[in-house]
């Protein structure tokens, strides 16, 4: 599915997509499709990509996720001596499981924090840096 | 003539000037750790044939390589291992050294650590930098993921899976400070209550500024070498009884299981080498970058079971006179975290079973288990250590 796709100016984060995989990865994103690494040969999936299946060697194809997923842990972050992110804080920092098996980082935004809890769903969207990087993130699903 | 007894030992420590040192860089808190190790042991430096040294990454700073080290050292190795694995990489170090000397590929192996981080990079509670967009960081970096964050995150899913509480995580943070009163050393040596963990600023939830260790300046050093040889120098030989170590992930994205640790592997492994079993522990030194890394280890090397961690620390195991006395050098809680703290869990280790660790001493022991964690939960290394040969 056709994830939400926001552009935003100025990226001023750290800016992903730096090897082939990477940019495909990001690239896909940007176009509001959010992937995990599925094998052909065992069907296992994996994220991050890796360009080679960790349980058999096969190669993979990028298979597109729903962007639903389940918050395994979280933190909301107070003190970060980086910029941008020292102007951001407070701000949340999750791990998400996808319905689909692999773990994400992502921030879950557009909620106060004190509303994220370990177990919540959140659904993604992507934040596009630039028209060939999407960055995929999340908001709980209400 | 008979052939060498191969039992490795530790047979010298040293420690650089800490918590601050602005007079020393890097290379000079090594140089200096390595002086005082070989004026404790009586081992003179030509003697020395291998050579173990960990660099961490600081931004902007040059990686120095690992022969460029041994130079400026003056060790002229035949052994050389640069292993990297966070701050572990002290335990991962000794297994290799503990290896190479049964082996006979060296005789006196020396690992050397060194930092400046605080002088460099002041009291920054780790979120001082952030990691290149680069490879596996790609998937956190654009996230901002500090440090202190990933430990969070364990911490938040402990306390969610089996109601850990922040009250028992600070109870780790009052207990290393009582020894760290003990070291007129040490970074912080005020008395702290639980209180007083939970009323400091939170960093990062469910983790306070208490819940983190200090950022100091620090080397030290170790050396090792066989029982044999240990006999002609001045301290009584500390015995390596069983090594191990395990990595389960490096990214914390990538963590299986953010409530335990890849100690949950490593600790049957190394307590089999050593023939013994968590109960036959005297005393523990477990990497304390944060109140949760300590809670995490303990339940994995099977010192409580796994979710039990809070109420071992409750009961008052770990504090001074517990059943098992913890970082009884203040850790880096309270003491000295110049970023690999690896190195010092093995030299608080051997201090207390040489019997030389004064106020801080804890009776007859005879037995310490000294676990570095590396990374994000990521790596540990396991050193069993004991005053006398099993
Ligand atoms: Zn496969």
């Amino acid at each position: 599915m056709t994830l939400e796709v926001i552009d935003v100016e100025d990226w001023d984060r750290p800016l992903p997509g730096n090897d082939p995989l990477a940019n495909e990865y990001f690239r896909l994103c940007a176009a509001g499709t959010l992937t995990i690494e599925r094998c052909p040969q065992c069907r296992s999936a994996q994220h991050y990509p890796r360009g080679i299946c960790m349980s058999c060697g096969a190669t993979p194809v990028f298979e597109a996720v729903s962007g639903l997923g389940t918050v395994y842990t979280f933190s909301v972050v107070r003190q970060n001596g980086v910029p941008p992110f020292k102007g951001m804080v407070p701000y949340v920092l999750a791990l998400v499981d996808l319905d689909e098996g692999p773990r994400l980082m992502g921030n879950i935004v557009d909620c106060e924090p004190g509303e994220v809890a370990v177990g919540a769903r959140v659904r993604a969207f992507v934040m596009r840096a630039n028209p060939d990087v999407g960055i995929p993130q999340w908001r709980l699903a209400r | 003539m008979a052939r060498e007894d191969r039992t490795p030992v530790i047979c010298g420590i040293g420690l650089s000037d800490y918590p601050k040192a602005p007079h020393l860089d890097a290379r000079g808190h090594q140089a200096q750790a390595l002086r005082r190790a070989l004026a404790d042991s009586g081992v003179r430096k030509q003697d020395i044939d291998g050579l173990a040294v960990a660099e961490a990454w600081i931004p902007g700073v040059p990686g120095s390589d690992l022969p460029e080290t041994a130079e400026f050292l003056g060790i002229d190795a035949r052994w050389l291992d640069g292993t990297y694995t966070g701050g572990s990489a002290y335990e991962f170090q000794l297994q290799h050294a503990e290896a190479a000397i049964r082996e006979g590929l060296a005789h006196t192996i020396v690992l050397v650590y060194g930092s400046d981080l605080l002088t460099r990079l002041g009291r920054s509670l780790g979120t001082a930098y952030g990691r290149p967009p680069i490879g596996a960081q790609q998937y956190e970096a654009p996230y901002g993921n500090p440090t202190v964050a990933a430990y969070a995150m364990a911490a938040q899913r402990h306390m969610y899976q089996y109601g850990t509480t922040a009250e028992q995580l600070a109870q780790i943070a009052v207990g290393v400070r009582e020894y760290a009163a003990l070291n007129p050393n040490a970074m912080y040596r005020d008395p702290i209550t639980v209180d007083d963990v939970l009323g400091s600023r939170m960093v990062a939830d469910p983790l306070h500024l208490l819940d983190c260790c200090a950022i100091t300046d620090g080397g030290g050093a170790v050396i090792v070498t066989t029982e044999e040889r240990a006999r002609d120098l001045r301290q009584p030989p500390v015995y390596i009884l069983g090594t191990a170590a395990r990595q389960t992930h490096w990214s914390v994205s990538q963590a299986p299981d953010l409530t335990t640790t890849a100690g949950a592997l490593a600790g049957p492994d190394a307590f089999a080498r050593a023939g013994l079993a968590p109960k036959d522990v005297d005393m523990v030194m477990l990497y304390d970058s944060f109140t949760i890394t300590c809670l995490l280890l303990l339940e994995s090397l099977g010192f409580c079971a796994p979710g039990e961690g809070g109420a071992f620390v409750e009961a008052g195991n770990l504090r001074k006179g517990g059943a098992l006395p913890m970082n009884t050098d203040g850790g880096g809680l309270s003491s000295c975290h110049p970023g690999l703290r690896g190195i010092f869990l093995l030299i608080e280790a051997t201090r207390q079973l040489r019997g030389a660790a004064g106020d801080a001493q804890v009776p007859g022991c005879e037995v310490a288990l000294a676990a570095g964690s590396g990374g994000w939960l990521s790596t540990i290394g396991v050193s069993i250590l004991g005053r006398s040969a099993r």
